[in-house]
């Protein structure tokens, strides 16, 4: 009982106990389009909501606010990177993808192409991609709970798979498109609540900027927590300006294809239009998620400009100033939280960071289950299958995918959270974005070119991340959009020119994607 | 107009060389130039923003950094304010511009009796619209 009264307990309890009622509420699937896509019924205020859920990771709900406060501007420019690529999404792809209404991500490959190979192609980018972006959202959960509940790694890594398998596996898409919009509002109110606290604390948003940008020198209270015992020396003037991350403008510019782009390229992101009832509504809930993603992203800025004055100020209590130094980028809103308003807000925050967390694997799961039973079982199977039989091949892979998502949650456990997201976001912007724009709106695209795009834009992406030290300086990015998407597209157009066969139905396909609903 | 629709299927076609492709019929191509007419234009605007604040940064540093109230520069303003309103302005404008675009063929759809060309006048009509406006 005793437990119940401490604040991160009973918030994480509320969560876990709501995720569980309305998975429960929600576990009638019987259909394929009930389970894959939530039997496109939601309209541009729950969808809207889903998709800004699925967009706002714990990358994003703990790691942006902790990238402000360590890198500055360079941070907030990060931030705005991320910004950009949803509009781009509602005004050349939501619509038109949900004219096409199908199921998946690779759907859209195989059909634009009638192409087998295509689809086989997508799904494997599809894995890489949700493969990429789950492992770091499994470390941050069991950091989480290792640094606030004093589990061992491995359980939470345990734990998190077990809840997103009950989760996605009996909610199917209907659970997880209603948890991800509640699971919004909670870290979205956490960090309003935040916010708030810090501007009755006398935090202003020009005038905290102001004192940071003035400070040089030594941060107090800092040398008991660094290992040579020294207080931090810190320039706020460096800190104010560009540079601390990006060194120079073809690595922000690199930055800004890259995560721009990269949103188009999300299976998870993609799939949500899917669930709409029509075009319009996908529209709208794009505009949705903009104006709520946009609004977090501001807030996530300022708690960093704010968690910044309150290290500089070094009057925040030990525990908070230890945390600040010693905890990494991640633990620097669960610290703002304490500084702020103590242990209510810690715990509001803890299930805000579990609730960002569950959301985005919840999309991840459910995105790369459709790639395996739809995409590849259904469609590969010898013999037609009912639609009992889809569904259950559904939850299948999802118990699949909790064990592949848990190991790679184990292998990552020294990796940084936002470098592996940051190459989620580049394979998505070098593969998908390309054949997506370009399906889209250019007739000329082949089979052959859609295939050497992904393949190019897959295989770029990999050498950029991992390989990338064996080129000159000058060509070694953190975010190597700039080298992997013009090699993505490149390939695309290259390819299709040289080849020139394109599918005899591309004037019906383009004619069922834009076309007013009702006229094709 | 309406004889064939796009078949949800991966199970091979025929393929086409590109330079015997048909043009799209007029209804078609009128929608996807004016969306992607209106998409563009909406991005140009927005990646001129976009594209001003590094560049700005980099070349002009001390413009961009110069605190003008407070603690806030430009560049700070620009990218942690102005770029959020932005974002979903631009998203917004564009949903709006293509309602009123959808309800003015749907009014013209309504006033046409030929169920079998409702579409096709509609859009023939709004094409015309257009041109006129072109012409104005």
């Amino acid at each position: 009982m005793q437990i119940l009264l401490d604040p991160k307990y009973l918030f994480t309890i509320l969560l876990l106990g709501t995720i569980v009622w309305i998975t429960y509420l929600s576990k009638r699937n019987e259909s394929a389009s009930d389970f894959f896509v939530g039997g496109r019924q939601f309209g541009w205020f729950t969808n809207g909501s889903a998709i800004a859920g699925d967009y706002l990771s714990a990358a994003t709900f703990l790691g942006l606010a902790g990238l402000t406060f360590a890198i500055g501007y360079d941070g907030a420019f990060y931030t705005f990177s991320f910004s950009i690529g949803l509009t781009l999404l509602a005004l050349f792809v939501a619509g038109p993808l949900r004219r096409l209404g199908a199921y998946t991500v690779a759907d859209f490959v195989a059909y634009r192409f009638h192409s087998k190979r295509a689809r086989v192609i997508a799904v494997i980018v599809v894995l890489a991609i949700s493969g990429f972006y789950a492992a770091p959202q499994l470390l941050g959960a069991a950091s989480i709970l290792s640094m606030f509940f004093g589990t061992s790694y491995e359980i939470g890594i345990l734990f998190t798979s077990l809840v997103m398998i009950f989760y996605v596996g009996v909610g199917g898409m209907k659970g997880t498109t209603l948890n991800q919009a509640l699971e919004l509002w909670i870290r979205l109110g956490a960090f309003i609540v935040m916010v708030a606290a810090a501007i009755y604390g006398g935090f202003h948003y020009q005038k905290i900027l102001a004192v940071i940008s003035d400070f040089s020198g030594t941060i107090a209270n800092t040398g008991a927590f660094t290992a040579d015992g020294k207080d931090i020396v810190f320039s706020g003037e460096k800190w104010y300006q560009v540079g601390l991350f990006n060194p120079n403008f073809w690595h922000s510019l690199s930055m800004v294809i890259g995560l721009a782009l990269g949103v188009i390229g999300l299976p998870h992101i993609l799939l949500r239009f899917y669930t709409n009832p029509n075009a319009k509504a996908a529209r709208k809930s794009a505009v949705m998620s903009i104006g709520i993603a946009s609004l977090f992203f501001g807030l996530a800025v300022y708690l960093g400009v704010v968690g910044r004055a309150i290290f500089l100020e070094g009057n925040a209590s030990a525990e908070v100033m230890k945390n600040l130094v010693t905890g990494g980028d991640n633990m620097v809103v669960p610290s703002i939280a304490t500084a702020l308003g103590g242990q209510w807000l810690l715990g509001f925050v803890i299930a805000g960071a579990f609730a960002a967390i569950f959301s985005n694997l919840s999309g991840l799961f459910i995105a790369s289950s459709g790639a395996i039973a739809h995409d590849l079982y259904a469609k590969f199977s010898k013999k037609e299958l009912t639609e009992k039989q889809r569904v259950r091949a559904g939850k299948w892979a999802i118990v699949g995918l909790g064990v592949f998502y848990g190991i790679l949650g184990l292998l990552v456990k020294t990796a940084s959270i936002g470098h592996l997201v940051a190459l989620a976001f580049t394979v998505g912007a070098s593969t998908f974005a390309p054949i997506f724009i370009l399906g889209i709106w250019w007739r000329g695209i082949t089979e052959k070119g859609a295939i050497a795009g992904l393949v190019m834009g897959l295989l770029a992406s990999l050498f950029m991340i991992f390989f990338s030290g064996v080129l000159p300086e000058a060509l070694q990015f953190r975010v190597p959009g700039i080298i992997t998407v013009p090699i993505g597209f490149l390939s695309v157009y290259i390819v299709s020119k040289l080849d020139g066969k394109v599918p005899a139905d591309v004037n019906l396909f383009m004619r069922k994607v834009h076309a007013k609903e009702g006229a094709s | 107009m309406k004889e064939k629709e796009f078949v949800l299927t991966d199970e091979p076609c025929e393929t086409i060389d590109i330079k015997k492709l048909e043009k799209l019929d007029k209804e078609t191509r009128f929608i996807v130039r004016s969306e992607f007419r209106t998409g563009m234009s909406l991005t140009v605007i927005y990646f001129l923003f976009v594209l001003s604040v590094p560049v700005m940064n980099w070349f002009k540093p001390d413009w961009a950094f110069t605190k003008l109230v407070g603690g806030m520069s430009a560049s700070w303003f620009l990218t942690t304010i102005i770029a959020m309103v932005m974002a979903f302005v631009i998203a917004f404008v564009h949903t709006k511009l293509y309602e009123r675009w959808e309800r003015k063929v749907e009014t013209i759809m309504h006033s046409s009796g030929n169920e079998e060309k409702k579409v096709e006048t509609a859009t023939a009509s709004a094409i015309t619209e257009k041109e006129k406006e072109t012409v104005v």
